[in-house]
């Protein structure tokens, strides 16, 4: 798996290419967040629009990727699929997370002039 | 491929095949070519995948040779699972073991597991488990309500 991102001033949009996150890559996925979110702008935002299914292993790996996120630096998703709302909603996780409907509603003006 | 079955009807789907992820994956796609409404779809692949990785790492400890029988039958209800293997048994009483997860904690202590079966028992209906004669029978019901509400 490959995860790319761009930065704005303010924010640096990650965005995951994969359709799944299992427990076949959950561990990548760990490892490769914590390389690029441990540095860069303040605010994080993960693009899940590519992401049609999580599993129980992909949620754990989502959540140890925010856990490991360093203080004062945000964690946030966006685009989530109907099915991928679906497991963070039973689980309850939609009340941890800041999930945004799309990277756009989340930057609101855009990667160069968000804040 | 060694999924031995094929849909018996639109009604019945019975697939025999080996505990490797690819013979998994496929079965699961199998499934999913059933047809199924979109909000059938999702519920039924959120439950099957976490059902399925349950029996390749805990009941066969990733040996891939394990046998797996999965047989799905719709119902006006909605679709009854049956789902056997010949691995390991199942903890007591593990799938109707309610893990509560506290969300009010620090960052740090939230919960990195623990969802599977919390995902199965909040999608399904008659969840039954049972070891019978060197078997893990699992059964449940994805209710045609639950569907339409979810």
């Amino acid at each position: 798996m490959q995860l790319n991102y761009q930065d704005g001033p303010a924010a640096r949009v990650i965005t995951i290419d994969n359709s799944r996150i299992d427990a076949a890559i959950a561990i990548k996925f760990k490892d490769q967040m914590r390389d690029i979110t441990s540095d860069g702008p303040q605010r994080v935002v993960v693009d899940m629009t590519a992401v049609d299914f999580i599993d129980s292993s992909g949620l754990g790996a989502i959540v140890a990727a925010m856990k490991q996120v360093p203080d004062g630096r945000s964690f946030e998703l966006a685009g989530l699929s109907k099915t991928v709302s679906k497991v963070f909603s039973l689980t309850r996780m939609d009340t941890v997370f800041t999930i945004h409907d799309s990277v756009d509603s989340a930057l609101d003006g855009g990667l160069a002039t968000a804040s | 491929m060694q999924n031995a079955a094929k849909p018996q009807s639109d009604q019945k789907l019975h697939l025999k095949f080996p505990s490797d992820n690819l013979s998994v994956r496929q079965a699961l796609q199998q499934v999913l070519g059933l047809r199924l409404s979109l909000d059938e779809k999702s519920v039924v692949e959120i439950v099957l995948a976490e059902v399925l990785n349950n029996i390749v790492e805990h009941a066969y400890q990733e040996r891939p040779t394990g046998r797996i029988d999965l047989t799905i039958e719709r119902h006006t209800a909605g679709l009854d699972f049956l789902v056997k293997d010949e691995g390991l048994p199942l903890p007591k009483d593990l799938p109707h073991t309610q893990v509560m997860h506290d969300l009010n904690c620090a960052k740090d202590d939230l919960p990195e597991g623990g969802f599977g079966w919390l995902l199965v028992r909040e999608l399904t209906e008659n969840l039954h488990y049972e070891w019978r004669e060197g078997q893990n029978i699992l059964t449940f019901r994805i209710a045609a309500d639950t569907v339409a509400q979810n």
